[in-house]
C-alpha cells in the first residue's frame, strides 16, 4: 500500500527527514513514536502533500503509483486520510456544508441531503456527539475532544483506505479517547485492507488499536523497529536507549 | 416581508404595510421584516427611522455598477434593527450613519461584501443615549485590483452610561488589492464596554490545507471558504441567497 524509499524532507533548509524507509502492507497498523520534534508529524504532512515542506530526495509510492506529483486533494481521493492533530477551525463553514463537500468529492457525485443526514446521524450517535456540532463552523468553539471526535467522524463518513492518526490521543480525555478508538477499531474490522498508521507519544491509544509494528524515530529517521512490547519498554524507560540508534529491521530487502 | 425598490435614487415601496415612507425617508413603525433593493442608483439619501420598540429585521441588496449612498438610521427609545446587507458593485461610496438617539436603542449590523472596483466606506456610530448597543460586522471579499477602505467610527460622550460597542472587520483578499481598515472608538465614558477587531490577508493556507485534505480541490475549497464568510454573516431569504450564490460561484478559485 505505502512505500517510503529513501525519504529526505526539509523545511526552511533544516532537514527534517533523513534516509526514511516505511512500508506499510494494506491491512496492517503501524505506530511511530518517538519524542517531540524528532519528525513524526512532518511524516504526516508529507504523505498527504502540505506544500511547506520541501521533499529533497527520496520516493513515496501509493498502491504502486508516486504520490509526490499528486495534490493534496488527490491524495485524499485516492483513499489517504490525516487525522490531524490541531484540526483547523474554520468560521462560516458550516460542519454539514464541509462534510457534504467532502463526501462529495471523494463519491465524484453530489450526495443527497437525505443520504447526508442519515450518515451523519448514524456516525454522531456511534460517536456520541452533540448533534450541534453538525450544524456550527467547522471545529470553531469545539472542545479538543470534540475535535478529535469529529475527525474520527469523517473517517466513517469518507471511507478511506489508508488511515494516518497524527497524536489522536492529544486532547482527549480517557473515555473520549476509548469511544474515538473503538469506533476506529470497529471501521477497521468492516474495512479489514484500511491500514493505519499511528502517530503518538503515548501507549495508551495502542491498546486499542494494537499495532503489529513498532518504530522508534529520532533526528529524522527511524531508529528501531519492534512489536508491542517495543510500545512497553517506552511507558518503562523512555526513549533514550533509542536516540541514534539505527535501525536494522525495515528496509526493502529484508522488509514483509 | 415589506419590499421597498430604490430604482434611480427614489424610493419606491411594494407590498408595504405599517411603514411611512416619503421621498427620502423610510419609517418603521411596527415590528417587521424589510428588503430594500438598489437599482441602478448612483446618488441615494435616505433616512431609515425605527420608532421606540420597534423591532425590525431589515435586508439591504445592491448589486450595481455604481453606488454611492447616503444613509442614516436613527434609533428611538429600546429600537432595535438588525441590518444584514450584501453588496456586490462596481464601485461603492457608502456614508452610513447610526444614531443611537434614545436609551436601549440597539443595532446588529451585518455587512457582507463582494468588492470589485473602488470601495470606500465611512460608518459612524454615535452611541447618544445610556444603554445603547451596536455591534457591527464586517466581511469582505477582496478581488484582484480592488480597493477597499473602510474608517468605522463610534462615539460615546461622557455621561452616557453602560453602553456596549463591538466593530469588528474582516477583509480576505484574492490576489493584489488595496486594503485600509481604520477602526475608530472615541469613548469619553468609563462605563462603556468596548471590543474590535480588524483582519486583512489572504485566506489561510493551514485552512485550505485542511479542507484539501478531505478531497476537496483546491477551487472548491475557496469557494466553500468564501460562501462560508459572507453567508454566515448575513440573514437572507431564499431567493436572495440563491441570487447570491450564483454570484459565489463565479469568484472561487480566483
Amino acid at each position: 500500500m505505502l512505500k517510503i524509499n529513501n525519504l529526505e524532507v526539509s523545511v526552511t533548509g533544516k532537514k527534517i527527514l533523513k534516509d526514511f524507509n516505511l512500508i506499510i502492507n494494506d491491512g496492517e497498523i503501524h505506530a511511530i513514536m518517538g519524542p517531540n520534534g524528532v519528525g513524526k508529524s512532518t511524516l504526516s504532512r508529507v504523505i498527504m502533500g502540505d506544500d511547506n515542506y520541501k521533499i529533497t530526495g527520496g520516493t513515496i509510492t501509493f498502491d504502486g503509483d508516486n504520490l509526490l506529483p499528486l495534490t493534496t486533494d488527490e491524495r485524499a481521493k485516492k483513499g489517504i486520510f490525516l487525522a490531524m492533530q490541531y484540526p483547523m477551525e474554520i468560521d462560516g463553514v458550516s460542519n454539514q456544508d464541509f462534510l457534504r463537500t467532502a463526501i462529495s468529492a471523494k463519491e465524484q457525485k453530489r450526495i443527497g441531503l437525505y443520504d447526508f443526514i442519515l450518515r451523519c446521524e448514524k456516525g454522531v450517535e456511534e460517536l456520541s456527539m452533540d448533534k450541534d456540532l453538525i450544524h456550527r463552523s467547522l471545529n470553531v468553539g469545539f472542545s479538543g475532544g470534540e475535535k478529535k471526535k469529529n475527525e474520527v467522524l469523517q473517517i466513517k463518513l469518507l471511507k478511506p483506505k489508508f488511515i494516518i492518526l497524527d497524536e489522536l490521543d492529544s486532547g482527549l480525555d480517557v473515555d473520549s479517547l476509548k469511544i474515538a478508538s473503538e469506533n476506529i477499531a470497529k471501521y477497521k474490522e468492516e474495512n479489514p485492507e484500511t491500514a493505519i498508521l499511528i502517530i503518538t507519544h503515548h501507549p495508551k491509544i495502542l491498546e486499542y488499536l494494537k499495532p503489529q509494528y513498532i518504530h522508534i524515530i529520532d533526528n529524522g529517521t527511524i531508529v528501531k523497529t519492534g512489536d508491542a512490547s517495543l510500545a512497553l519498554d517506552i511507558e518503562k524507560n523512555g526513549y533514550s536507549n533509542y536516540k541514534n540508534g539505527k535501525n536494522d529491521i525495515i528496509n526493502e530487502d529484508n522488509y514483509e | 416581508m415589506n419590499k421597498i425598490k430604490v430604482v434611480n435614487n427614489r424610493i419606491i415601496p411594494f407590498d408595504c404595510d405599517d411603514v411611512l415612507i416619503n421621498e427620502s425617508s423610510i419609517r418603521f413603525m411596527k415590528n417587521g421584516d424589510c428588503y430594500i433593493e438598489y437599482i441602478d442608483s448612483d446618488n441615494v439619501s435616505i433616512n431609515i427611522n425605527i420608532d421606540s420598540n420597534v423591532c425590525i429585521n431589515l435586508f439591504e441588496y445592491s448589486e450595481n455598477e455604481k453606488l454611492d449612498i447616503n444613509i442614516n438610521y436613527n434609533l428611538d427609545k429600546k429600537a432595535s434593527l438588525i441590518l444584514s446587507k450584501f453588496y456586490c458593485n462596481g464601485n461603492t461610496k457608502a456614508k452610513i450613519t447610526i444614531n443611537l438617539r434614545e436609551e436601549k436603542a440597539n443595532i446588529k449590523y451585518n455587512f457582507s461584501s463582494i468588492s470589485n472596483g473602488i470601495e470606500d466606506y465611512n460608518v459612524n456610530i454615535y452611541h447618544l443615549a445610556k444603554q445603547t448597543t451596536s455591534d457591527v460586522f464586517n466581511k469582505v471579499i477582496a478581488r484582484e485590483n480592488s480597493s477597499n477602505f473602510f474608517d468605522i467610527n463610534s462615539f460615546v460622550e461622557n455621561g452616557i452610561k453602560d453602553c456596549t460597542l463591538n466593530q469588528q472587520t474582516r477583509i480576505i483578499t484574492l490576489g493584489d488589492s488595496d486594503n485600509r481598515i481604520n477602526p475608530n472608538m472615541f469613548i469619553g465614558e468609563n462605563s462603556t464596554v468596548a471590543t474590535h477587531s480588524s483582519t486583512i490577508g489572504s485566506i489561510s493556507d493551514d485552512d485550505l490545507f485542511y479542507l484539501m485534505s478531505r478531497g476537496i480541490a483546491y477551487k472548491d475549497s475557496v469557494n466553500l471558504i468564501i460562501k462560508g464568510m459572507i453567508l454566515s454573516n448575513i440573514n437572507t431569504n431564499m431567493e436572495t441567497r440563491e441570487k447570491i450564490l450564483k454570484i459565489l460561484d463565479g469568484i472561487g478559485g480566483e
